[in-house]
């Protein structure tokens, strides 16, 4: 399923910043990884699933700097073995479209792309 | 001091300015008498605004070996005009900065008082209304609030350039009424932006209190449970846990006085005290028990209320262990975390000191800082009931709460002094002319009920305006949300029982706040007029049962960097 028709998807190693899922983690902030991004969504590898439809925060460490707040809904989500015959119990692919919400870093995200769009 | 409400005055204080001003004839007797143009040309020259407009005609007279004195009545009204500035500045006083630049308008306002009969009556004159809108955007102004306090520097200079820019005497009247009522709605704007958003800070900080004293209140309840003696960790995390988020919901909706919460407290002391009667016991007995502890549990466990499979496990198993404990099983106990609290923000006991009631919203205050530094700070919020007062900048910046013990001994130190505002300079011109009283039917209701004088509420307390019309509250279509930061958990209080929900996200173009489950799930879609409402009607409180989301990330980044991740 692609989330990007529109906008060119740069592959990315960021390190993303969660919530967790508090029933089974006493800290409140997970972390995980985005494998691309594009300016209207990012694809995450981590290790629980989310719940379609669903509205999740993000903290995105771009550059060293201060994670970029980012709020985007869940499109996807699918055992990693379903793509390339990993642990299914253990990593999930999810694909997130962002959402310009008021007191996020939406319009900050667009100027990292406006860096790394050739 | 007069009532604000009494501007603009319906009659002339001519007679009264004319009375109190006047030479005695003794004085004037053989001197010879200026003519008119003359005096309009001394004043049309007043530069040096540190002299009252009087003195400035006779030694600009004396200067050039000028003999004349200004007519009498014309001599009375530039004598009112200078006690009327000198009384507004001290009196009402703005920045020094500031009051240094009005001064500009005060030869206009010479000008006017010789050449318009409306000038004589206090708050009808369009220079009136302007210096007093002027007054009250620029009354928290500061020099040390940098940009923020930009808006306000530009409006007066601009306005002084403009109106000084065509002479004290327009040439087309109506142009020059035109610009002083441009000038004052301007004033009027930058105003009512500030107090929209000193609006917004109180939203906030009355629904930071309120949870605060909740989450004081909750956890000073449940920390009594957890430490009285040493429990079972999975009552310990329940308890500390999704007990704690339902506590608060309790204590938001129904109160710290209400049976809901000695009922649930009873219910917390049912679980951390539960055995069986002495003697033989059953596991029937103890299926019994156990099932009913966790009746009383679960019906309290609001914070799970929408998510059964939560509220089954988390039960499930305080059910299990309890099984275990009655059943006379060894079960591993051990002394319990407390949940951390400010115990401050806990009702403060009966007999600390009341506030006079002066120190009520919107109010401006001097507070002595340092020996050098004094901040000018508008009362944004008073609870009562914590106590507490939220004082901030102009424009809602940097605000701050205060205990009423703290601000009584900065009050007792006189370090605090009121700073009023409101048809300022109307009031100013009327006192000067000896006005003493408002008009009989205009005194605000609230003088009839006014506390006895003191230092601090010598003057009644209304605020508004003399124009009517002229904006008070920000009107709805332009009030910014009061939104907490993302990931702040709110209580729902039009839904019985409460939800408890998350912001998730505030879409600004399709004007849309959304809450969401602790797993993202959407609860609940708002169009903004319907939150606004509820935050009005007092049914939204907005929780900090956790840190909000970019606090929680940072501090992870923090914790990772510091393992060198």
């Amino acid at each position: 399923m692609d989330l990007d028709r529109q906008h060119t998807r740069l592959p990315a190693g960021y390190r993303v910043y969660i919530e967790a899922d508090s029933n089974d983690n006493e800290e409140p902030i997970s972390v995980c990884q985005a494998l691309d991004i594009s300016r209207s969504g990012i694809r995450l590898q981590l290790d629980r699933e989310l719940a379609l439809g669903a509205f999740i925060h993000l903290g995105v460490e771009a550059s060293g700097e201060a994670p970029l707040i980012l709020v985007a809904v869940v499109r996807w989500c699918r055992p990693l073995e379903a793509a390339n015959g990993g642990d299914a119990t253990t990593h999930w692919l999810a694909g997130l479209e962002l959402q310009p919400a008021t007191g996020s870093d939406y319009e900050s995200w667009f100027a990292l792309l406006d860096t790394l769009e050739p | 001091m007069l009532p604000a409400a009494m501007f603009p005055m319906a009659s002339s204080v001519r007679e009264l300015v004319l009375k109190r001003f006047t030479h005695p004839e003794s004085l004037l007797r053989g001197a010879q008498i200026m003519a008119r143009e003359e005096l309009d040309e001394y004043v049309a020259a007043y530069s040096d605004t540190a002299l009252s407009p009087l003195d400035a005609v006779l030694r600009a007279a004396e200067a050039v070996g000028d003999p004349t004195l200004p007519p009498t009545a014309e001599s009375a009204l530039l004598g009112w005009v200078g006690a009327a500035f000198a009384y507004w500045e001290q009196e009402f006083p703005l920045d020094p900065t500031l009051a240094l630049k009005l001064r500009a308008l005060k030869p206009l306002a010479a000008a006017s008082a010789l050449n318009d009969p409306r000038f004589l009556q206090p708050g009808a004159h369009p220079l009136h209304q302007l210096l007093d809108a002027l007054h009250d955007a620029a009354i928290g102004w500061q020099a040390e609030l940098g940009r923020s306090g930009e808006s306000v520097v530009k409006l007066i200079d601009e306005t002084c350039a403009t109106l000084l820019d065509d002479g004290l005497v327009a040439g087309d009247a109506r142009q020059r009424e035109l610009q002083l009522a441009a000038a004052t709605e301007s004033a009027q704007r930058l105003r009512s932006r500030s107090l929209r958003m000193n609006q917004r800070v109180a939203d906030v900080e009355r629904a930071r209190m309120r949870s605060n004293y909740a989450r004081a209140t909750a956890a000073g309840a449940i920390n009594q449970c957890l430490g009285a003696q040493p429990l079972p960790e999975v009552f310990g995390r329940f308890l500390r846990g999704p007990w704690f988020d339902s506590a608060q919901l309790v204590l938001l909706k129904f109160g710290a006085p209400s049976a809901q919460w000695t009922q649930m407290q009873q219910a917390a002391q049912s679980l951390v005290t539960a055995r069986l009667p002495g003697g033989e016991s059953s596991s029937a007995d103890a299926h019994s028990s156990a099932g009913a502890i966790r009746k009383l549990l679960e019906r309290w466990l609001l914070s799970l209320q929408h998510q059964p499979d939560a509220v089954r496990r988390e039960l499930g198993e305080l059910e299990y262990q309890l099984l275990r404990l009655l059943g006379g099983q060894a079960v591993e106990r051990a002394a319990q975390d407390l949940i951390e609290f400010e115990p401050s923000a806990q009702v403060q006991p009966a007999g600390d000191p009341a506030l006079p009631a002066t120190i009520a919203a919107e109010q401006w205050l001097l507070l002595r800082e340092s020996a050098d530094f004094t901040a000018r700070l508008q009362v944004v919020l008073r609870q009562d009931e914590q106590q507490q007062l939220v004082l901030s900048h102009l424009s809602g910046q940097r605000p701050r709460s205060m205990g009423f013990a703290e601000f009584s001994q900065l009050l007792a130190r006189g370090a605090v002094s009121l700073l009023h505002s409101g048809a300022s300079f109307s009031r100013a011109l009327a006192v000067s002319a000896g006005v003493k009283r408002a008009p009989a039917g205009q005194a605000p209701a609230s003088q009839a009920s006014a506390p006895p004088a003191t230092a601090l509420n010598r003057e009644p307390a209304p605020q508004q305006l003399p124009d009517a019309a002229a904006p008070t509250a920000p009107a709805r279509e332009h009030r910014e949300l009061p939104l907490p930061p993302l990931g702040t958990w709110l209580g729902f209080h039009d839904i019985d029982p409460p939800l408890l929900a998350k912001l998730a996200m505030h879409d600004a173009v399709r004007r849309l706040v959304i809450f969401v489950n602790r797993k993202g799930v959407e609860l609940r879609r708002l169009d903004e007029e319907q939150y606004l409402a509820l935050i009005d009607g007092g049914l939204v409180d907005i929780l900090e049962t956790r840190s909000n989301f970019r606090d929680e990330v940072e501090r992870a980044r923090r914790r990772l960097q510091r393992h060198g991740q």
